[in-house]
C-alpha cells in the first residue's frame, strides 16, 4: 500500500463525519467521500505527488468536490452555491446522543437550515476541532471571514433554538 | 483591560485564546450573568453539533471507499457470487481442491500451535526461513512481487492482500510459488509491521508433501 493510501486510511472515519456533515445525509456523505478519494488518486496517478499537509488538502477536496456536485445539481438555479440551504434534502440518521432527543432533532434541523457557507464552518471548528486557522486554509478564506461566519451560525442555530421553545410555550 | 465582546467569549469556547485570554474571560463572565448564559449556550451548540455526527464514526466504514485504499483482489466467493467466475469450472475445481486437502493439505499456525510444524521443518531451519522471509518485507511501500533467492533456488513471491488487523497493526498476505524446503511446499505467509517497523512472520501455511526440496 502506498504512503498515501495509508494516509487516507488513517483519515477516512474523520472525513467522511465532515462529508456527513457537509451533505446532512448518510449515503450522500459516503458518495462524496468515495469521489473524493477517487480524484485524489487520480492525481496522484498522473504523476501529482506535492501535498504538504494531506488531511486540509482532503477537507478542502470533499468542499469544493460538494460544491460540484450542488453546482452541477442546481445549475438553473441562481442561487450562489456557498448561499444554498439544502433542507429539503432527505434527513440525517439518528445519531448516539445522551440528551435529549427533542434537542438533538432540533439542531439537526437548525443545521441544515444554515447556508453552505456557514454550515461548513461551523461543522470544521464545532466537530473536527480545527482552529480558526486551520479551517481558514481549509476553505481559503481569511480568519475574519471565519469568526464572522462563525458567529452567524451560532447567532441562527441559538435563534432558532430560542424561537421554537417560544412556539413550544404557546 | 481588555474589552472583551461578543467574538471574544467564542473564541474562548473554540480554545483560540492565549492563557491571559482565557484568565480574562474567565473572571469576566464570573461576574456578568449574560456573558455566561452566552458562553454555555455556545458549548452547547458544539456539544450538540458534535453528538449530531458522533454515531458516524464508529459506523462501519464503506467498503468500496477502502477497497479503492487497499487495492484488495476479490476474493473468490464474492467474485463467484458476482458471476464473474463461471460456475461449473469453479466448483470442478473447488472439488479437485477438496480432494487434494484431503489427502495430503497440512494448514498450520507457527504462533498459535505448539505441536507443529517441527515435525514438518526443524527448529533450525524454520528460523532460517522465518528469517529470509521477513527480509523480503524490508523497506517496501509499494505492493510486493518478485523473486527472492533463497539457497541458490529463486522463488516468486506476490503480495495478495495488504490490510489492518484488530490492533491497527499493518499486514500483508504474501503467496510464494516453487518454495519448497526438505518436506514441505510453503503456500504463503502473514507478514505482521511491529512497532518498531520490523515484519515479522505470524503464519505460515504450507502442505507436507514428498517433492524433493532445497
Amino acid at each position: 500500500m502506498s504512503k498515501l493510501k495509508k494516509e487516507l486510511m488513517f483519515l477516512i472515519p474523520k472525513l467522511r463525519r465532515y462529508c456527513y456533515g457537509l451533505t446532512g445525509n448518510k449515503d450522500l456523505g459516503d458518495d462524496l467521500l468515495h469521489n473524493s478519494v477517487v480524484k485524489i488518486l487520480e492525481k496522484f496517478n498522473f504523476g501529482f505527488n506535492a501535498i504538504d499537509n494531506l488531511s486540509a488538502y482532503m477537507y478542502r477536496l470533499i468542499s469544493n468536490t460538494w460544491k460540484d456536485e450542488l453546482r452541477k445539481k442546481y445549475r438553473n438555479v441562481e442561487v450562489h452555491v456557498d448561499d444554498m440551504i439544502y433542507n429539503n434534502l432527505p434527513d440525517l440518521e439518528t445519531g448516539n446522543y445522551d440528551g435529549n432527543i427533542d434537542t438533538l432533532n432540533e439542531i439537526k434541523e437548525s443545521i441544515k437550515s444554515l447556508s453552505l457557507k456557514l454550515r461548513e464552518v461551523l461543522i470544521l471548528v464545532a466537530l473536527e476541532n480545527k482552529s480558526y486557522k486551520e479551517t481558514s486554509e481549509i476553505l481559503n478564506i481569511p480568519i475574519g471571514t471565519v469568526m464572522s461566519r462563525l458567529n452567524e451560525a451560532r447567532k441562527k442555530l441559538s435563534g432558532q433554538k430560542k424561537n421554537n421553545e417560544i412556539k413550544k410555550v404557546n | 483591560m481588555e474589552k472583551i465582546d461578543d467574538l471574544k467569549l467564542q473564541m474562548y469556547v473554540d480554545n483560540e485564546l492565549s492563557n491571559e485570554g482565557r484568565a480574562a474571560v474567565e473572571n469576566y463572565i464570573k461576574n456578568n450573568s449574560e456573558a455566561r448564559s452566552l458562553v454555555e449556550s455556545y458549548k452547547k451548540i458544539n456539544h450538540l453539533v458534535s453528538s449530531t455526527y458522533s454515531q458516524i464514526k464508529s459506523d462501519d466504514l464503506p467498503k468500496r471507499t477502502l477497497d479503492l485504499l487497499m487495492d484488495e483482489k476479490p476474493s473468490l466467493i464474492s467474485r463467484l457470487l458476482n458471476y464473474e467466475v463461471k460456475l461449473f469450472p469453479a466448483l470442478g475445481a473447488a472439488a479437485a481442491l477438496m480432494v487434494v486437502v484431503s489427502f495430503s493439505l497440512n494448514i498450520l499456525k507457527i504462533d498459535n500451535n505448539p505441536i507443529n510444524p517441527a515435525t514438518l521443518m526443524s527448529e533450525n531451519k524454520r528460523h532460517v526461513v522465518l528469517n529470509e522471509l521477513q527480509d523480503i518485507l524490508k523497506d517496501s511501500e509499494d505492493s510486493l512481487s518478485g523473486i527472492v533467492s533463497f539457497k541458490n533456488k529463486n522463488i516468486e513471491y506476490e503480495e495478495v492482500k495488504s490490510y489492518l488487523d484488530a490492533r491497527g497493526r499493518e499486514c500483508k498476505d504474501i503467496k510464494f510459488k516453487n518454495f519448497v524446503i526438505k518436506d514441505a511446499v510453503i503456500n504463503e505467509a502473514t507478514f505482521v509491521k511491529l512497532s518498531s517497523g520490523e515484519w515479522k512472520v505470524t503464519k505460515l501455511e504450507f502442505i507436507k508433501d514428498s517433492s524433493v526440496g532445497i
